[in-house]
């Protein structure tokens, strides 16, 4: 479930009453889109609403002034404090939900130093879909020990949020695993002032905002963690460290963007990752029968253990 | 007798309002160098540390005296709470509660207003440059102060002490 309370907190509360007011379901918000000059528009359900106020006709259009008074509230009055995640185009926020800022690019030395003016935000409801994990994660060991375990998915399937539910079920199985997690876009643990929004059980560590390679390395010599997990690797480092890990004893939890294994053996480092079939399971995410839909988990081989029956966690949790 | 105890409590009242006038803008000197020395920490965690404003003013509050402390930390409380005002009006509510409280003139409050509007919405170059530009008018403030003090300070007891020695004698 989302904790949209915090949301609300961060936004100006004339803009969150009307939100509130157009939103058809709230459970089923996912995005908030906010353009300057434009109507704000809401994302429920995959299609986009415009929003209105309850008494109002007329569409809310964003103004210059609502966003001053947004980009102030979700920075916590301190813009300032935010300067790398506002170069990196994305903030998160209490609650977990990521704040994605669009304006114009100011340049230093061919890199961008910041975005001024901020001309769009798009805001992601961060959802826990608690026990949408509970169905595959036993297909994930073998004779009682934890698999290198690889989800695939095209974007927007739900790769993080099985990611989280499979981290949280590790960490609170029995005898508990110290599950270690780079969470380099915040968007796992969304963590806040040093604590994590979402729950991901008494043994994780997350180390946020830092490059998945190092991330992972890090971890690896200070934390001791029996499992390491990490989001949407994609550049040669990632591939490399992730290597790394595997020989070093530590059980690697990760996913990538894909739809299926002949899809990524194409792909030049994580095929080379294949190629020594060092992941013994490979779990592959549609949105076929709605987002979340587990179509096979396979082993080592590419030989299928579990094959797509019934419907999606989002579909169970009534979410699609 | 009557006489002597009318000329001495007119000595002592006009004595003791010159030095009202001496102590005030010596207090008043007192609040914006603890203003100063309140915005000196905050342009240094600015620069240097990417912690929220409330965190900021928080810090600061544990390390400044007297009303300026009592402000730092009720602006950050009031930050921290979230209530959908902005920064610009936490900051004005707080100091007009507290403005009389201190010995700050209406253009000290209305350069500390100033600044409140730059708060809560600017990137950290331009927030450290607003806090830069609001030292500089506090320091100037303070010499300006300083100056006077230095020039006028035996001055204001003289002036009340004599002040009530000429009431004396046109009374009598």
């Amino acid at each position: 479930m989302a904790d949209l309370e915090s949301l609300w907190k961060s936004l100006p509360p004339a803009l969150g009453k009307i939100i509130q007011e157009s939103c058809c379901s709230l459970e089923r918000l996912e995005e908030i889109r906010l353009r300057l000059g434009q109507p704000i528009l809401l994302k429920e359900k995959g299609g986009w609403i415009p929003c209105m106020a309850k008494n109002d006709k007329k569409r809310h259009v964003f103004s210059n002034c609502d966003m001053k008074a947004c980009v102030s509230l979700l920075s916590a009055y301190s813009l300032y404090a935010f300067a790398e995640e506002i170069r990196q185009g994305f903030l998160t926020i209490e609650g977990g939900h990521r704040i994605g800022f669009c304006g114009k690019a100011v340049m230093e030395d061919g890199k961008i130093k910041t975005l001024h003016p901020i001309s769009s935000l798009n805001i992601r409801i961060a959802r826990e879909v608690k026990g949408c994990a509970d169905h595959i994660f036993p297909y994930l060991f073998d004779n009682g020990r934890f698999c290198h375990t690889l989800i695939l998915s095209p974007p927007g399937c739900g790769k993080t949020t099985l990611l989280r539910e499979l981290i949280r079920n590790l960490s609170r199985a029995e005898g508990g695993y110290a599950v270690g997690v780079v969470d380099e876009r915040g968007e796992i643990a969304g963590m806040c002032g040093g604590i994590a929004q979402m729950d991901l059980g008494e043994c994780t560590d997350v180390i946020s905002g830092c490059p998945k390679a190092e991330g992972m390395l890090l971890l690896l010599r200070s934390m001791s963690p029996q499992i390491i997990a990490v989001d949407e690797l994609g550049r040669e480092s990632d591939f490399l460290a992730a290597s790394d890990l595997i020989h070093a004893g530590v059980k690697l939890l990760c996913t990538v963007h894909g739809s299926s294994l002949e899809e990524l053996e194409k792909r030049a480092f994580l095929g080379r990752l294949l190629a020594h079939q060092v992941v013994e399971r490979f779990v592959i995410l549609s949105a076929s029968q709605g987002v979340g839909t587990v179509e096979a988990i396979l082993d080592s081989t590419g030989r299928a253990i579990y094959k797509k029956g019934g419907a999606s966690w989002y579909k169970a949790s009534g979410f699609a | 007798m009557v006489q002597s105890i009318g000329i001495c409590m007119i000595l002592a009242v006009t004595t003791l309002t010159g030095a009202y006038f001496c102590l005030r803008e010596k207090y008043r000197l007192q609040d914006l160098r603890e203003l100063e020395r309140a915005m000196v920490m905050m342009e240094s965690q600015i620069r240097f540390l990417s912690v929220p404003l409330s965190e900021v003013l928080e810090n600061i509050s544990y390390q400044t005296k007297g009303q300026v402390g009592m402000l730092m930390q009720e602006t950050a409380k009031a930050m921290a709470e979230r209530t959908g005002e902005t920064a610009e009006q936490i900051w004005e509510t707080v100091w007009m509660r507290h403005i009389s409280h201190t010995y700050l003139s209406v253009d000290d409050y209305q350069s500390i207003l100033r600044f409140g509007k730059t708060l809560g919405y600017l990137d950290q170059e331009q927030q450290k440059n607003s806090t830069e530009l609001f030292l500089t008018e506090l320091r100037q403030k303070c010499r300006q102060i300083e100056r006077r003090l230095e020039k006028n300070g035996r001055l204001y007891y003289s002036m009340g002490f004599l002040g009530g020695l000429m009431l004396v004698i046109v009374l009598l």
